[in-house]
């Protein structure tokens, strides 16, 4: 009897689908972008406030709490070149943080353990967070290179301005980074910013690493006295010896990397031979709350280490 | 904990969040932001001026414990201070200016008294190694001199380092015949750094060139300015500059001097990269240490076992 119940429960509710299914898409459809609208304003606009706030609180002081986050992400877009895109820090945390608590529910349903996936939360987060600054910091790296070709190329043909300078060298330029030196010259010839406001873009674009030239060059833009290209000479001597430098601790720091990766290697491989062999240490590690959030620290500091060491072999020249 | 209960916790979450949303949008909480920043703002003024008041009283108070209390200080130490304070940005925040000798004194004098006063009563009261405790109050004056220095050194070494970019915008004006008028150069220097989007690298050369500037405008003579910005920073590349500078600008043809001093410097930004170099390898092996502290967790854990297994069998 029951059967029958639910056999013309379920026929009834095709029949009501197959009858008003015009009209049931036209509803969903409607509902569904009026949530889209109402999530996007709202979150847009607070995103757009954040954005703001950051961006005020880092131009006041960049040394507070604020201005370290915002810098430090700042850092990560400039590196990845997702500026280009548009996208700014708030976006850019808030879209790791809807990554993190993805992959939390994730971990909360696999495992129905909430403390478990409070610390996986942060796990993830900072694995994540690491992961993006490691890919930033290898593009760094190579940006740094093409900034202090492009600092050599402009500093010996300064003598007949900094824009005629870029002007003709722009084409020698690395095809990464031209787009900004062309953005740079686009500014000045055809949307009247003046040449400081440009070079700040440029600099703002570049990133850190030409901060130096960018200074002197808006120096020697407002005071082009006979001689003064000479405070462009010591940049060409410095980026050589940079050169050097940085070929010689890269060497270096690929040997501290293996040295680090086979000794963690080797003591995952110790608690694998734990896991597996001994009854009481499988329950210890696997099954046990505790065992869990331990195993997640060390992930968490072999990628802090990791972390460090990618982030000294790549900034110990700024 | 099960699903079902997280799931109360989100939904109790949700309705607490639309109850204070509905109210907050009905004016029935939250709705006087006007007046309260208007009464945080007065309240906020009202505690400036007490504190400003205590302040002023504070210092009134040190300065007449200088000059009725204790040794009299020389006027070379007094010199000394008074570069000191100057140099490590010593401010009296509510009053918008530079501490003085006098009153650093007063805190000394002040301090050094009460150290005695605490060193003398535990000797006589409970005695032994606590009577060492408040010792270190009595020798203020020269704990801060001690400090100092290394906090001086240490601003020294970054201002070797980093003076070669803030000459080599002087360098072309001091090479030409007319070197006079170095103002506008330091002027650019820092209107450049001031427009930086990344302003954190060279702090220690704005400030010198901020000082440098004030000088200059204060006294409209170069010589005199450099004269004075030489009582102030210690550094021995500044000192250097500053002689060949002062010969050049009293119309002496040093040019071979200013080229070596050029040199010098770019020696110094060479070896300040090399120095950077070592210190990222030297952290880098100390950061792979950590794994030990992964290796040393294991080894504890096994044991643990072990011990636990034997344990179980006896």
């Amino acid at each position: 009897m029951f059967t029958i119940v639910k056999i013309i429960g379920v026929a009834l509710a095709f029949a009501v689908i197959v009858l008003y299914n015009r009209k049931l898409v036209k509803f969903v459809a409607k509902s569904g972008t009026g949530v889209e609208n109402l999530i996007g304003r709202t979150l847009g606009r607070q995103l757009k406030r954040l954005d703001d706030y950051l961006e005020r609180q880092t131009t006041l002081a960049n040394n507070n709490v604020y201005g370290k986050i915002s810098s430090y992400y700042n850092y990560i877009l400039v590196n990845l070149e997702l500026k280009k895109d548009r996208i700014t820090v708030p976006t850019f945390i808030v879209f790791i943080c809807i990554l993190t608590t993805g992959l939390t529910i994730g971990v909360l349903v696999f495992t129905a353990n909430i403390l478990l996936s409070l610390a996986s939360f942060f796990l993830f987060f900072y694995l994540i967070t690491v992961t993006f600054n490691f890919l930033a910091l290898l593009r760094y790296e190579k940006r740094e290179g093409m900034i202090m070709d492009v600092e050599d190329l402009l500093s010996m043909g300064i003598g007949r301005g900094v824009k005629n300078a870029i002007t003709v060298y722009t084409p020698s330029i690395h095809p990464l980074i031209r787009p900004y030196f062309e953005d740079f010259l686009d500014d000045i010839n055809h949307h009247g910013k003046t040449f400081n406001a440009s070079m700040d873009t440029l600099n703002h674009n570049l990133g850190d690493g030409f901060s130096h030239f960018s200074r002197l060059a808006k120096q020697y833009e407002a005071k082009a006295e006979k001689g003064s290209e000479n405070m462009f000479s010591p940049i060409i001597e410095t980026n050589q010896r940079k050169r050097d430098v940085r070929q010689r601790v890269n060497k270096r720091f690929s040997e501290l990397k293996t040295n680090f990766m086979l000794a963690a290697a080797c003591v995952f491989g110790f608690v694998f031979f734990l896991v597996y062999t001994d009854e009481r240490g499988r329950e210890l590690i696997l099954h046990n709350t505790w065992g869990n959030i331990s195993l997640l620290t060390d992930v968490m500091l072999i990628a802090f280490v990791q972390g460090v060491i990618t982030t000294l072999k790549a900034k110990f020249l700024q | 904990m099960t699903i079902r209960t997280i799931m109360m916790v989100v939904m109790t979450l949700i309705l607490i969040y639309v109850v204070w949303d509905t109210a907050k949008y009905l004016g029935l909480i939250g709705n006087k932001t006007a007046s309260k920043k208007a009464v945080r703002d007065i309240r906020k003024e009202q505690s400036v001026i007490k504190n400003r008041a205590r302040v002023i009283k504070t210092v009134v108070f040190l300065t007449w414990v200088d000059e009725n209390y204790g040794f009299k200080v020389n006027t070379y130490t007094r010199e000394d201070l008074s570069t000191r304070i100057k140099r490590l940005n010593i401010k009296v925040k509510s009053l918008n200016r530079h501490a003085k000798v006098t009153e650093l004194l007063g805190v000394f004098k002040t301090l050094s008294f009460l150290g005695f006063l605490a060193t003398s009563l535990i000797f006589f009261t409970v005695g032994g190694l606590f009577t060492l405790a408040p010792i270190p109050f009595i020798f203020t004056r020269q704990l801060f001199v001690w400090l100092s220095d290394y906090t001086l050194y240490a601003e020294d070494i970054e201002m070797e380092q980093e003076f070669g970019e803030f000459y080599f915008t002087l360098h072309s004006k001091l090479m030409s015949d007319s070197p006079n008028r170095l103002a506008p150069f330091i002027k650019d220097f820092i209107d450049a750094h001031n427009s930086m989007y990344h302003k954190r690298d060279n702090a220690i050369m704005y400030r010198f060139a901020i000082d440098f500037i004030t000088l200059l405008e204060l006294y409209q003579d170069d010589t005199l300015a450099l004269k004075e910005l030489r009582k102030k920073y210690t550094s021995v590349t500044f000192i250097n500059f500053s002689n060949i500078a002062i010969q050049r600008l009293q119309g002496i043809d040093n040019r071979d001097k200013l080229l070596s001093y050029a040199i010098e410097l770019q020696r110094k930004t060479n070896e300040k990269i090399e120095v950077k170099a070592s210190k990222a390898i030297f952290k880098g092996t100390i950061a792979i240490y950590a794994i030990f502290f992964l290796v040393i967790k294991y080894v504890i854990f096994a044991i643990y076992l072990k011990a636990e297994v034997m344990l179980s069998f006896t």
